[in-house]
């Protein structure tokens, strides 16, 4: 019984050996394939090649809607770091524009400037011609809006910061405190730069809102002139002289110890100079 | 006659500087501790013999050491007030470089070397303090009570005029 059993097992074991030949050697190669990386890569490689291209070509169809989505969750969530990080951009682009505009504002006045043939414009081309200055900036200096305004003048002891005299147009507060407060700045300004190899070089403008604070060095003392208006290169060379001026009529400046007659003295001076 | 001068508050942080300056300026005093950023410029006039002395009082931010404040802020000075604190030896322990210090940088100026802070300990504690510095203390204070604040003032516009 059991001999004729085995008899049927051989016989069937042939005949699927027989039948599942083939298969069984298709499935052999296909493994070769898939255990070879090589293999693998000649036949995957090019759909993976297609595939990408696809993306590449069609990306904003594909995935425009998540990336889209994503962005906007990313941007609500980091919406503190995002304005911290563009805030100075923005402030750039800001001035530039500012810029532009008044360049165009300069360039309309400088058009207009040469349709007209008035003796207001030989004096400028004379003032253009014979300092350097450009016709625009004439005009603008003429312009009362940006007429450089001078508030206030002091005359500050160089190391102590102690007034020497004053003139002043504004209600400003105690002259001898700012005094003393400007050069605490202007020294600390002098000491951290002092080993910047910028060593020499003193603290020349301060800038506060629509005010600027022009300070002049000279041997004992410095001039502290409070400005309000437009401030270009010609404007500071017109008022550097006037205080070389200044300084050279009044040699009361140069003194190293000095009393309220000569604050009073010096302040007088200051008041018939630049009136 | 009308004088300016200007006369620095220096010392270590904490012992009093600010308060001593607004003691005698604005006659305040306040319990909080507020550490002072650079510097702060204020000014009384006080009438000394025949003139009006402006004090232009410097305020420095405390320093551990004298050599760590700008050499800038003493420039022109016509006048020191040297603060340390009776409570704390670490303000007073390295008075006598410091002074030495501020001496050679202003040679000419007056220096006056001030213990603040004297409401806070007995008068043997600070005869005890003062006896076991190398140099001589001027004047002891108190800016919460006002103690020889308006002398310590007043001493050093004399000396300058």
């Amino acid at each position: 019984m059991m001999d004729h059993q085995d008899n049927v097992n051989q016989q069937l074991a042939i005949i699927r050996d027989i039948l599942l030949h083939g298969d069984r050697e298709e499935i052999k190669k296909i493994k070769g394939i898939i255990d070879s990386r090589v293999e693998m890569e000649t036949r995957i490689q090019p759909i993976i090649d297609e595939n990408i291209s696809h993306i590449k070509k069609n990306f904003p169809e594909v995935f425009g809607k998540e990336v889209s989505l994503e962005v906007e969750k990313k941007i609500l969530l980091s919406n503190d770091l995002i304005l911290t990080a563009i805030s100075p951009l923005m402030g750039k682009m800001i001035k530039r524009y500012i810029t532009i505009q008044f360049q165009e504002l300069k360039e309309s006045i400088d058009r207009s400037v040469k349709n007209n043939f008035s003796a207001k414009r030989y004096y400028h081309l004379l003032l253009s011609r014979v300092f350097g200055i450009k016709s625009s900036e004439i005009i603008l200096s003429e312009l009362d809006a940006f007429k450089p305004d001078i508030k206030d003048i002091f005359v500050i002891q160089r190391n102590s910061g102690l007034l020497m005299g004053s003139y002043s147009t504004t209600e400003m507060g105690d002259s001898g405190i700012f005094g003393g407060m400007l050069t605490a700045i202007k020294s600390f300004g002098e000491d951290v730069f002092k080993n910047s190899g910028d060593d020499g070089h003193e603290l020349e403008m301060i800038e506060y809102n629509s005010f600027k604070i022009f300070m002049q060095s000279h041997h004992n003392y410095y001039f502290a002139v409070v400005l309000k208006g437009t401030y270009n290169s010609s404007e500071k060379d017109k008022l550097s002289n006037q205080l070389i001026a200044f300084a050279e009529k009044e040699k009361k400046l140069n003194l190293k110890d000095f009393t309220g007659d000569d604050v009073k003295y010096i302040s007088d001076q200051l008041g018939k100079f630049f009136a | 006659m009308d004088i300016s001068k200007k006369i620095i508050l220096t010392g270590s942080f904490g012992v009093g500087k600010t308060s001593l300056f607004s003691r005698f300026i604005y006659s305040d005093f306040d319990d909080r501790y507020l550490t002072t950023i650079g510097v702060k410029v204020d000014k009384k006039t006080i009438d000394i013999k025949e003139h009006k002395l402006n004090m232009m009082l410097w305020d420095i931010a405390g320093e551990v050491a004298q050599d760590k404040v700008p050499l800038s802020y003493f420039l022109g000075a016509h006048g020191i007030i040297y603060v340390f604190d009776l409570t704390r030896p670490m303000t007073y322990n390295n008075i006598g470089t410091d002074i030495e210090y501020l001496k050679d940088i202003l040679p000419e100026g007056v220096v006056k070397v001030v213990g603040n802070k004297k409401d806070l300990v007995t008068p043997e504690h600070i005869e005890k303090v003062i006896s076991s510095l190398p140099i001589m203390c001027d004047i002891t204070t108190s800016a919460k009570t006002g103690e020889n604040v308006e002398d310590l003032f007043k001493s050093m516009g004399e000396n300058l005029v």
